[in-house]
Protein backbone atom coordinates (compact mmCIF):
# COMPACT_ATOMS: atom_id res chain seq x y z
CA UNK A 1 0.00 0.00 0.00
CA UNK A 2 2.47 2.45 0.95
CA UNK A 3 4.67 1.54 -2.40
CA UNK A 4 1.38 2.06 -4.51
CA UNK A 5 0.82 5.71 -2.59
CA UNK A 6 4.32 6.43 -3.66
CA UNK A 7 4.11 5.27 -7.05
CA UNK A 8 0.95 7.39 -7.33
CA UNK A 9 2.44 10.34 -5.70
CA UNK A 10 5.90 10.30 -8.09
CA UNK A 11 3.67 9.95 -11.25
CA UNK A 12 1.74 13.36 -10.05
CA UNK A 13 5.20 14.74 -9.37
CA UNK A 14 5.86 13.88 -13.21
CA UNK A 15 2.99 15.39 -14.93
CA UNK A 16 2.59 18.16 -12.79
CA UNK A 17 6.45 19.53 -12.28
CA UNK A 18 9.77 20.11 -14.67
CA UNK A 19 11.57 17.84 -13.20
CA UNK A 20 14.49 16.41 -15.48
CA UNK A 21 14.18 12.40 -15.81
CA UNK A 22 17.75 11.83 -14.57
CA UNK A 23 17.13 13.92 -11.35
CA UNK A 24 13.02 11.87 -11.15
CA UNK A 25 15.06 8.07 -11.28
CA UNK A 26 17.33 9.53 -8.30
CA UNK A 27 14.91 11.12 -6.17
CA UNK A 28 12.29 7.67 -6.67
CA UNK A 29 14.78 5.33 -6.41
CA UNK A 30 16.07 7.03 -3.11
CA UNK A 31 12.67 7.42 -1.64
CA UNK A 32 11.96 3.57 -2.37
CA UNK A 33 15.26 1.98 -0.46
CA UNK A 34 14.67 4.58 2.36
CA UNK A 35 10.80 3.13 2.77
CA UNK A 36 12.56 0.03 2.31
CA UNK A 37 14.92 0.33 5.22
CA UNK A 38 11.75 1.26 7.37
CA UNK A 39 9.73 -0.95 6.25
CA UNK A 40 11.30 -4.27 5.57
CA UNK A 41 14.27 -4.74 8.24
CA UNK A 42 11.38 -4.27 10.99
CA UNK A 43 8.84 -6.56 9.09
CA UNK A 44 12.64 -8.96 9.56
CA UNK A 45 12.62 -7.96 13.16
CA UNK A 46 8.95 -8.60 13.89
CA UNK A 47 9.48 -12.11 12.55
CA UNK A 48 11.95 -13.15 14.22
CA UNK A 49 10.31 -11.82 17.82
CA UNK A 50 7.28 -13.80 16.30
CA UNK A 51 9.00 -16.73 16.34
CA UNK A 52 10.39 -16.61 19.31
CA UNK A 53 7.21 -15.83 21.13
CA UNK A 54 5.57 -18.89 19.22
CA UNK A 55 8.17 -21.45 20.04
CA UNK A 56 9.88 -20.20 23.44
CA UNK A 57 7.02 -20.60 26.01
CA UNK A 58 7.72 -19.44 29.91
CA UNK A 59 7.69 -22.88 30.72
CA UNK A 60 10.51 -23.68 28.92
CA UNK A 61 12.37 -20.56 30.37
CA UNK A 62 11.56 -21.71 34.43
CA UNK A 63 12.22 -25.16 32.67
CA UNK A 64 15.69 -24.10 31.71
CA UNK A 65 16.19 -22.68 35.02
CA UNK A 66 14.90 -25.59 37.21
CA UNK A 67 17.50 -27.38 35.30
CA UNK B 1 17.01 -24.84 20.29
CA UNK B 2 17.87 -21.69 22.09
CA UNK B 3 15.65 -20.20 24.48
CA UNK B 4 15.83 -16.48 24.54
CA UNK B 5 14.36 -15.93 27.92
CA UNK B 6 16.98 -17.81 29.29
CA UNK B 7 20.28 -16.62 27.20
CA UNK B 8 18.85 -12.64 27.69
CA UNK B 9 17.57 -11.56 24.13
CA UNK B 10 18.29 -7.99 24.68
CA UNK B 11 14.47 -7.23 23.86
CA UNK B 12 12.94 -10.12 26.40
CA UNK B 13 15.58 -9.79 29.01
CA UNK B 14 13.58 -9.40 32.45
CA UNK B 15 10.20 -9.58 30.74
CA UNK B 16 9.01 -12.45 29.84
CA UNK B 17 5.60 -12.43 28.81
CA UNK B 18 2.12 -13.26 31.09
CA UNK B 19 -0.34 -12.18 28.24
CA UNK B 20 -1.13 -13.20 24.79
CA UNK B 21 1.61 -11.29 22.21
CA UNK B 22 -0.86 -8.52 20.77
CA UNK B 23 0.52 -6.26 17.30
CA UNK B 24 1.00 -3.56 19.32
CA UNK B 25 3.34 -5.63 21.85
CA UNK B 26 4.63 -6.81 18.40
CA UNK B 27 5.26 -3.20 16.38
CA UNK B 28 6.58 -1.65 19.68
CA UNK B 29 9.51 -4.50 20.25
CA UNK B 30 10.32 -4.23 16.53
CA UNK B 31 10.73 -0.78 16.26
CA UNK B 32 12.66 -0.73 19.29
CA UNK B 33 15.47 -3.70 18.18
CA UNK B 34 15.24 -1.33 14.94
CA UNK B 35 16.03 2.01 16.12
CA UNK B 36 18.34 0.78 18.66
CA UNK B 37 20.69 -1.55 16.43
CA UNK B 38 19.49 -3.11 13.23
CA UNK B 39 19.10 0.26 11.33
CA UNK B 40 22.59 0.38 10.78
CA UNK B 41 23.26 -3.43 9.81
CA UNK B 42 20.48 -2.32 6.94
CA UNK B 43 21.86 0.91 6.05
CA UNK B 44 25.03 -0.59 3.83
CA UNK B 45 22.94 -3.02 2.21
CA UNK B 46 20.39 -0.13 1.40
CA UNK B 47 23.40 1.63 -0.71
CA UNK B 48 24.72 -1.33 -2.75
CA UNK B 49 21.77 -1.52 -3.59
CA UNK B 50 20.81 1.91 -4.80
CA UNK B 51 23.87 2.29 -6.58
CA UNK B 52 23.54 -1.46 -8.14
CA UNK B 53 20.56 -0.09 -9.91
CA UNK B 54 22.84 2.92 -11.89
CA UNK B 55 25.45 -0.45 -12.71
CA UNK B 56 22.74 -2.31 -14.11
CA UNK B 57 20.05 -0.15 -15.74
CA UNK B 58 22.67 0.62 -19.43
CA UNK B 59 23.01 -2.79 -19.34
CA UNK B 60 19.15 -3.55 -19.30
CA UNK B 61 18.83 -0.58 -21.69
CA UNK B 62 21.53 -1.91 -24.31
CA UNK B 63 20.39 -5.26 -24.04
CA UNK B 64 16.93 -4.33 -24.61
CA UNK B 65 17.75 -2.02 -27.60
CA UNK B 66 19.72 -5.01 -29.04
CA UNK B 67 17.00 -7.83 -28.93
CA UNK B 68 14.03 -5.38 -29.99
CA UNK B 69 16.80 -4.48 -33.27
CA UNK B 70 17.97 -7.74 -33.88
CA UNK B 71 14.49 -9.74 -33.26
CA UNK B 72 12.54 -11.23 -36.09
CA UNK B 73 9.75 -11.21 -32.96
CA UNK B 74 10.67 -8.02 -31.73
CA UNK B 75 8.02 -6.43 -29.00
CA UNK B 76 7.44 -9.85 -27.62
CA UNK B 77 11.20 -11.20 -27.51
CA UNK B 78 12.08 -7.87 -26.02
CA UNK B 79 8.66 -8.68 -23.44
CA UNK B 80 10.61 -12.08 -22.58
CA UNK B 81 13.94 -10.81 -21.89
CA UNK B 82 12.72 -7.79 -20.25
CA UNK B 83 10.65 -10.24 -17.50
CA UNK B 84 13.56 -12.27 -17.58
CA UNK B 85 15.97 -9.31 -16.71
CA UNK B 86 13.35 -8.41 -13.93
CA UNK B 87 13.22 -12.01 -13.04
CA UNK B 88 17.19 -12.27 -12.15
CA UNK B 89 17.78 -8.61 -11.21
CA UNK B 90 14.62 -8.26 -8.65
CA UNK B 91 15.47 -11.81 -7.52
CA UNK B 92 18.90 -10.73 -6.35
CA UNK B 93 17.04 -8.22 -4.58
CA UNK B 94 14.67 -10.89 -2.93
CA UNK B 95 17.87 -12.93 -2.41
CA UNK B 96 20.00 -10.59 -0.49
CA UNK B 97 17.26 -9.54 1.82
CA UNK B 98 16.74 -12.95 2.76
CA UNK B 99 20.41 -13.12 3.51
CA UNK B 100 19.85 -10.10 5.46
CA UNK B 101 16.65 -11.62 7.14
CA UNK B 102 18.95 -14.12 8.72
CA UNK B 103 21.12 -11.98 9.52
CA UNK B 104 18.49 -10.02 11.76
CA UNK B 105 16.95 -13.31 13.02
CA UNK B 106 20.56 -15.14 14.15
CA UNK B 107 21.20 -11.44 16.12
CA UNK B 108 17.83 -11.56 17.46
CA UNK B 109 17.94 -15.32 18.78
CA UNK B 110 22.02 -15.33 19.46
CA UNK B 111 23.36 -18.11 21.60
CA UNK B 112 24.80 -17.20 24.80
CA UNK B 113 28.29 -17.70 23.62
CA UNK B 114 27.63 -15.23 21.00
CA UNK B 115 26.06 -12.29 22.99
CA UNK B 116 29.13 -10.42 22.99
CA UNK B 117 29.82 -10.49 18.92
CA UNK B 118 29.50 -7.39 17.15
CA UNK B 119 26.87 -6.76 14.44
CA UNK B 120 28.61 -6.16 11.90
CA UNK B 121 29.55 -10.15 11.87
CA UNK B 122 26.20 -10.73 11.74
CA UNK B 123 26.59 -12.20 8.75
CA UNK B 124 28.80 -14.97 9.98
CA UNK B 125 26.19 -17.93 11.17
CA UNK B 126 24.30 -17.23 8.19
CA UNK B 127 27.22 -19.20 6.41
CA UNK B 128 26.31 -22.19 8.02
CA UNK B 129 22.30 -22.15 6.88
CA UNK B 130 23.49 -20.26 3.54
CA UNK B 131 22.02 -23.04 1.40
CA UNK B 132 18.64 -23.59 3.18
CA UNK B 133 18.59 -19.93 3.34
CA UNK B 134 18.85 -19.41 -0.61
CA UNK B 135 16.56 -22.73 -1.24
CA UNK B 136 13.88 -21.03 0.39
CA UNK B 137 14.71 -17.77 -1.04
CA UNK B 138 14.84 -19.43 -4.54
CA UNK B 139 11.67 -20.86 -3.84
CA UNK B 140 9.89 -17.85 -2.30
CA UNK B 141 10.93 -15.71 -5.35
CA UNK B 142 9.82 -18.29 -8.02
CA UNK B 143 6.15 -18.49 -6.42
CA UNK B 144 6.21 -14.20 -6.22
CA UNK B 145 7.31 -13.90 -10.08
CA UNK B 146 4.71 -16.38 -11.55
CA UNK B 147 1.91 -15.46 -9.87
CA UNK B 148 2.15 -12.10 -8.59
CA UNK B 149 4.06 -10.83 -11.58
CA UNK B 150 3.77 -12.88 -15.03
CA UNK B 151 0.25 -14.57 -14.06
CA UNK B 152 -1.02 -11.13 -13.76
CA UNK B 153 0.59 -9.25 -16.21
CA UNK B 154 -0.54 -11.85 -18.91
CA UNK B 155 -4.30 -12.12 -17.71
CA UNK B 156 -4.31 -8.20 -17.95
CA UNK B 157 -2.79 -8.18 -21.28
CA UNK B 158 -5.55 -11.66 -22.72
CA UNK B 159 -8.12 -9.69 -21.01
CA UNK B 160 -7.83 -6.17 -21.75
CA UNK B 161 -4.76 -5.15 -24.07
CA UNK B 162 -5.46 -7.73 -26.56
CA UNK B 163 -8.89 -6.44 -27.25
CA UNK B 164 -7.54 -3.24 -27.28
CA UNK B 165 -9.47 -2.00 -24.18
CA UNK B 166 -7.51 0.39 -21.88
CA UNK B 167 -9.13 1.31 -18.11
CA UNK B 168 -8.45 3.73 -16.44
CA UNK B 169 -5.13 3.28 -13.88
CA UNK B 170 -7.17 3.00 -10.80
CA UNK B 171 -8.10 -0.53 -12.04
CA UNK B 172 -5.07 -1.75 -13.46
CA UNK B 173 -3.22 -1.18 -10.20
CA UNK B 174 -5.87 -2.84 -8.58
CA UNK B 175 -5.30 -5.55 -11.21
CA UNK B 176 -2.11 -5.75 -10.48
CA UNK B 177 -0.99 -5.03 -7.05
CA UNK B 178 -4.16 -7.10 -5.35
CA UNK B 179 -3.12 -10.45 -6.26
CA UNK B 180 0.56 -9.63 -5.46
CA UNK B 181 -0.30 -8.94 -1.95
CA UNK B 182 -2.44 -12.22 -1.62
CA UNK B 183 0.44 -14.15 -2.30
CA UNK B 184 2.68 -12.29 -0.51
CA UNK B 185 0.21 -13.13 2.35
CA UNK B 186 0.74 -16.31 1.66
CA UNK B 187 4.27 -16.44 1.13
CA UNK B 188 4.70 -15.07 4.90
CA UNK B 189 3.20 -18.28 6.29
CA UNK B 190 6.34 -19.88 5.64
CA UNK B 191 8.89 -16.50 6.63
CA UNK B 192 9.30 -17.96 9.98
CA UNK B 193 11.52 -20.90 8.78
CA UNK B 194 14.45 -18.44 8.08
CA UNK B 195 14.70 -17.68 12.26
CA UNK B 196 13.82 -21.75 12.58
CA UNK B 197 16.81 -22.46 10.53
CA UNK B 198 19.05 -19.89 11.81
CA UNK B 199 17.98 -21.46 15.48
CA UNK B 200 17.69 -25.07 14.85
CA UNK B 201 21.46 -26.09 13.22
CA UNK B 202 19.64 -29.85 12.45
CA UNK B 203 16.02 -28.87 11.46
CA UNK B 204 15.24 -29.53 7.65
CA UNK B 205 13.96 -26.89 5.23
CA UNK B 206 10.72 -29.02 4.73
CA UNK B 207 10.39 -29.12 8.37
CA UNK B 208 11.39 -25.63 9.07
CA UNK B 209 8.21 -24.63 6.49
CA UNK B 210 5.82 -26.52 7.93
CA UNK B 211 6.54 -25.74 11.27
CA UNK B 212 6.17 -21.97 9.61
CA UNK B 213 2.54 -22.43 8.19
CA UNK B 214 1.58 -23.60 11.71
CA UNK B 215 2.88 -21.19 14.13
CA UNK B 216 1.77 -18.13 11.51
CA UNK B 217 -1.77 -19.65 12.17
CA UNK B 218 -4.16 -16.61 12.95
CA UNK B 219 -1.38 -13.84 12.05
CA UNK B 220 -2.33 -14.11 8.43
CA UNK B 221 -4.07 -10.40 8.86
CA UNK B 222 -0.94 -8.98 10.49
CA UNK B 223 1.70 -9.88 7.75
CA UNK B 224 -0.42 -8.93 5.03
CA UNK B 225 -0.80 -5.67 6.88
CA UNK B 226 3.15 -5.53 7.29
CA UNK B 227 3.76 -6.70 3.35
Amino acid sequence: MVYWLLQRGFHELWDRTNISATAYDWITWAVYICIAAMLESPLFIAFSILYCEKTFTKEDSQAVTAG
Amino acid sequence: MNNPYEIGVPYLTGQMPEEKLTWKDLFAKTYSIYHQTLFWVGLPAGFLAYLARYLLRPLQHKLLAHVVTSSPWGMYWAWAVNDSIKFVQQGAYWTISALFFAAVAANIIRRQDEDNRPLSDGYSSVRDRFGAVIGISVLSWIIMFVFGHVLTNGFLWLLMYSRHIYPNWLFVDICYYVPQLAVAGLLSRVALAVPELMDDPHVSLSQAVRNSIRKTEDWERFLLLFC
